[in-house]
């Protein structure tokens, strides 16, 4: 394999990791491009190196980027498995309060439990993390509901990520909420 | 601001931006075709119907009328800054008066 064709045949492997979207509507494109900088370059007589290091190095600065954005366009609903990941992930800030409050592990529960009873600091982040469950169990959700209007197979991971987090929420929240009702409006004595 | 001037096939773009900055601008085919994909994306830009007889593959692109609107648009803001410049003093390389 002559040399041109070796350097184009390692810029067409690096575009292969271009998104597919990209690389449907632009590697035939960026491929005469190279070319044509390539044929342009060696005829000018300058460092063929540095330009095959800059123009590599540009086009995985773009693979990376055209990445990144893809992933934050990404919906739930088009990426069943990483929507199942996402919920189970908003059940680790409850699972991290916990772990703090119930084995008391400094320096953090110190900085949310100032005294003996539940602080402020405290309230709040037991309401957020509460609430990151639902919202985990939505996103969860979200490839199932598609799948069943188009009558494509259910998800099945997705629907028992949605169940254990709408299992872990709902009896929390009710007990959260009574104890804010018996302790904090009724002020009941010795309701701890 | 490359395409208002004629549609144009990426490394025509690419030595055209080159030759315009004087050539402090070199881009690379990932600068570019990622460029080009978020401006196709918001309609400033279109793949034109000519096809180079030599190498199908090369693709023209041409400027749309939002895209010329918003050229027109930023051009307007720069000049805006320009001139905003040039009435301040200090930036204008004059002294303030004590």
């Amino acid at each position: 394999m002559r040399r041109d064709e070796r350097h184009r045949a390692r810029f067409a492997r690096l575009i292969r990791l271009y998104p597919q979207e990209f690389r449907d509507q632009f590697a035939s494109a960026m491929e005469q491009t190279f070319a044509d900088m390539y044929a342009d370059r060696q005829a000018s007589g300058r460092s063929m190196r540095t330009f095959l290091a800059m123009t590599y190095l540009d086009t995985s600065i773009g693979v990376v980027k055209e990445h990144i954005v893809n992933g934050m366009r990404a919906r739930p609903a088009d990426h069943p498995r990483l929507a199942a990941v996402s919920g189970t992930l908003l059940l680790l800030p409850f699972v991290g309060l916990n772990l703090v409050v119930v084995h008391r592990i400094e320096p953090i529960f110190s900085l949310i439990r100032r005294g003996t009873h539940t602080g402020p600091l405290e309230y709040i982040l037991l309401v957020v993390s509460l609430l990151a469950l639902p919202f985990g169990a939505a996103i969860a959700l979200a490839p199932v509901l598609p799948a069943i209007r188009e009558r494509r197979k259910i998800p099945l991971l997705n629907t028992t990520v949605a169940a254990l987090l709408v299992a872990v929420f709902v009896p929390l929240a009710v007990g959260f909420g009574e104890e804010v009702v018996r302790c904090d409006l009724l002020q009941i004595k010795g309701c701890d | 601001m490359v395409l208002a001037q004629g549609e144009r096939h990426g490394y025509a773009i690419m030595k055209q931006v080159e030759i315009d900055s004087g050539g402090r601008v070199k881009m690379g085919p990932g600068t570019l075709y990622g460029s080009l994909k978020r401006m196709l994306e918001a309609g400033l830009v279109q793949e034109s119907d000519r096809r180079d007889p030599e190498d199908e593959r090369r693709v023209y692109y041409r400027i749309t009328a939002a895209g010329q609107k918003a050229l027109d648009a930023e051009l307007q803001r720069y000049r805006e800054v320009v001139a905003l410049a040039n009435r301040t003093p200090r930036l204008h390389g004059e002294a303030y008066a004590t």
